[in-house]
C-alpha cells in the first residue's frame, strides 16, 4: 500500500514547550489509521502540525510525495485535506446549509452528489438544513462537523476524537460514518477510546510524551494488555 | 425642579409634526452613523482591530467628494469617486500598516490613533482649517411638507441612501458565499482558514468595503454637516457608541444601534441639549448592563 502522508522526525513547540519530539509516521492510502495515547501526549498537536496550524520547527511533512510543512494552513487544506477538529468548531450563527456551503471547494455537481450522500448518512442534518448550527444537539453537531469535511473531494480526513462527549449510540453512528468513508478517502483519526478505535482502524500509533511508542496492527495492541496499561491508562 | 417640570410639559405637549420632524432628523443622522459604524463593527468582529482611523475614511470621503463636486459639478460622480477613494485608502491602510500588526492590540491602537491624526493633518495641509460648504445638488434641494412642517429633501435622501446600503450589504452578507465567509470569520477565523480559505483576502475585502461605506457616509453627510478637519473625530465617538450598543461584529446591530443613537441625539438635542452626549453614554451603559455583548453581539466571539 502506498503512503499518502508521511511525517519524518517532526518536532513541534507550543511556546517554549517541546510537544512533539521527533515523530515519524506513515499513513497508507485508503486505510484508517488511528493515533492513540493519553491526554497531553501530543495527539491533537500532531494533526495541527500536519495542517500547518502549529507548523513544525524541524522535520518534514510529506503529502502525496510533496513537502507541505512550509505552506500556510489554507494552502495545505486545499491540497485535499478535510479536518474535523476536537471541539467541532462549527459556525453557530450559520445554518447547517451555510456551514457546508462555506466548506465547498470543488465543482458544483460533485457537491450535489456529496450532499445526497450526507443526507443518507445523517438524516438529522437534512431535517435541520435551515437551522443555525448552534441549535443542533451535541451529536448532530459532530455529524455536521464530519459532513463539512466530507463535502469536498478530500484525499484524507483528519478526525480529532469524534467520540468525545457522545452517548454510546451516537458514537456508533459516528463510527459507521467513518466506516463509510473508508471507501471514499483515507482517514487519520485521533481517539482515546481503544474499543472505538478498534472498530474502525487498520493501523495504529501510540503517542506518549510527544514520542511514538508503538506502531502496528491494532489487533495486536488489543491483545497486549501490558502495552495498554503502560500507555493508555486504565480507560479500556 | 422648575426646569424638570418645564421639560416634562415640553415633552408631553410635543405635537405630532414636531415629533415627525425630530424623528426624521434623527434618522438622517442615524444613517450617517450607520455608514461609519458598519465597517467599524465588521472590521473589529473579523480582525479584532479597533480601527480608530476608520473615522478618517468618513473625513476623506467628505473632502474628496467636495473636491470632485467642485471640479465636475456632478454629485453622482462625487459620491462614486469619494467611495472609491475610501476603498483605496482602506486597502492601503490594511495592507501597509495593519497587516504586520494582527494580534498585537496595543500597537494597533497606537497605529490607528496615529493614522487618525495624520489623516486629519493632511486635510488641513491640503484644504486648510476653515469650514467649507458643500452645496446641495440641484435635484436634492428644497423641502417637502410633511404634516405641516417643512422637511429638507436632502435629509430624506440620506435616509433612503442609508436604507438602500443596509439592504444591499445585508443581502450580500446573507445570500452570497463571500458574505457567509465574512460571518463565519467573525465567529472563528482560524476555522475558516482550516476550510481552505485565504482569510487575508477576506480581511482586505472587508476593510476596503468598510472604508468605502464610511467614505460614502462622509460625502453624502457633507452637505448636511459641513466639511471641516475635525469632522472625522467628531463622528468617531458616536460611531463607537453605536458599535458597542449594536454588538461588536454585528452588521444589523450597527444599524439598530445607529437608529437608537441618531434618535436619542435628535430628541435629546432638542429638549435637553446640554445632556445629549450624556444620554448616549447612559444608553450605552444600560445596554451593557443588560447584555454585555451589545444587542446583537455574538457570545464567545472576539
Amino acid at each position: 500500500m502506498k503512503n499518502l502522508l508521511e511525517l519524518e522526525n517532526v518536532h513541534t513547540y507550543i511556546g517554549q514547550y517541546h510537544i512533539l519530539q521527533g515523530i515519524s509516521m506513515e499513513v497508507p492510502e485508503g486505510a484508517v489509521t488511528v493515533i492513540l495515547g493519553r491526554n497531553g501526549a501530543g495527539k491533537t498537536t500532531t494533526l495541527e502540525t500536519i495542517l500547518g496550524i502549529k507548523p513544525p520547527s524541524k522535520g518534514t511533512v510529506r503529502f502525496k510525495g510533496e513537502d507541505i510543512h512550509k505552506l500556510s494552513l489554507h494552502n495545505i487544506v486545499k491540497k485535499g485535506i478535510g479536518y474535523v477538529p476536537e471541539d467541532k468548531r462549527l459556525f453557530g450563527t450559520l445554518t447547517v446549509e451555510e456551514n457546508l456551503r462555506l466548506a465547498e471547494r470543488n465543482k458544483q455537481d460533485f457537491h450535489r452528489e456529496r450532499r445526497e450522500l450526507i443526507w443518507d448518512l445523517f438524516p438529522d442534518l437534512k431535517r435541520a438544513w435551515k437551522r443555525p448550527a448552534s441549535t443542533l444537539s451535541g451529536g448532530q453537531q459532530q455529524m455536521l462537523s464530519i459532513a463539512r469535511a466530507m463535502i469536498n473531494d478530500n484525499s484524507i480526513m483528519l478526525i480529532d476524537e469524534p467520540s468525545m462527549g457522545l452517548a454510546p449510540k451516537l458514537v456508533q453512528e459516528v463510527m459507521s460514518a467513518v466506516e463509510q468513508m473508508k471507501g471514499l478517502t483515507t482517514v487519520l483519526m485521533v481517539e482515546q477510546n481503544l474499543k472505538v478505535a478498534e472498530s474502525v482502524a487498520d493501523r495504529c500509533y501510540i503517542l506518549d510524551n510527544g514520542m511514538i511508542v508503538y506502531s502496528g496492527d491494532i489487533k495486536e495492541l488489543v491483545k497486549d494488555e501490558e502495552l495498554q496499561n503502560n500507555y493508555l491508562g486504565v480507560t479500556v | 425642579m422648575n426646569q424638570q417640570t418645564s421639560l416634562e410639559s415640553a415633552v408631553f405637549s410635543m405635537s405630532l409634526p414636531l415629533f415627525m420632524s425630530l424623528s426624521l432628523n434623527g434618522l438622517s443622522l442615524a444613517m450617517l452613523y450607520f455608514l461609519i459604524a458598519a465597517g467599524f463593527s465588521l472590521i473589529f468582529g473579523l480582525m479584532s482591530v479597533l480601527n480608530l482611523a476608520h473615522a478618517s475614511f468618513f473625513l476623506w470621503g467628505a473632502y474628496s467628494g467636495l473636491a470632485i463636486f467642485t471640479t465636475t459639478g456632478n454629485f453622482t460622480l462625487a459620491v462614486i469617486g469619494a467611495t472609491i477613494v475610501g476603498v483605496i485608502m482602506g486597502l492601503l491602510v490594511e495592507y501597509l500598516t495593519l497587516r504586520p500588526l494582527y494580534g498585537n492590540h496595543l500597537f494597533q491602537i497606537l497605529m490607528t490613533l496615529g493614522l487618525l491624526l495624520v489623516f486629519e493633518e493632511l486635510v488641513k495641509l491640503i484644504w486648510g482649517t476653515t469650514i467649507l460648504g458643500f452645496p446641495r445638488p440641484e435635484i436634492l434641494t428644497g423641502s417637502l411638507v410633511i404634516l405641516g412642517r417643512y422637511f429638507p429633501v436632502y435629509r430624506l435622501f440620506i435616509i433612503i441612501a442609508g436604507i438602500v446600503v443596509f439592504i444591499a450589504v445585508y443581502l450580500i452578507l446573507n445570500r452570497t458565499k463571500i458574505g457567509i465567509t465574512v460571518r463565519a470569520g467573525v465567529e472563528d477565523e482560524g476555522m475558516v482558514q482550516a476550510l481552505g480559505i485565504d482569510i487575508r483576502k477576506v480581511f482586505s475585502g472587508v476593510f476596503g468595503l468598510g472604508a468605502g461605506l464610511a467614505a460614502l457616509g462622509g460625502v453624502i453627510g457633507a452637505p448636511f454637516l459641513g466639511v471641516y478637519p475635525e469632522l472625522g473625530f467628531e463622528m468617531l465617538v458616536p460611531a463607537l457608541i453605536v458599535v458597542i450598543i449594536g454588538g461588536l461584529g454585528s452588521f444589523h446591530g450597527s444599524f439598530v444601534g445607529a437608529v437608537i443613537i441618531g434618535l436619542s441625539q435628535s430628541f435629546g438635542g432638542y429638549f435637553i441639549p446640554e445632556f445629549a452626549l450624556a444620554i448616549n453614554v447612559a444608553l450605552l451603559a444600560i445596554v451593557l448592563l443588560i447584555k454585555p455583548t451589545g444587542l446583537f453581539g455574538i457570545e464567545g466571539g472576539h
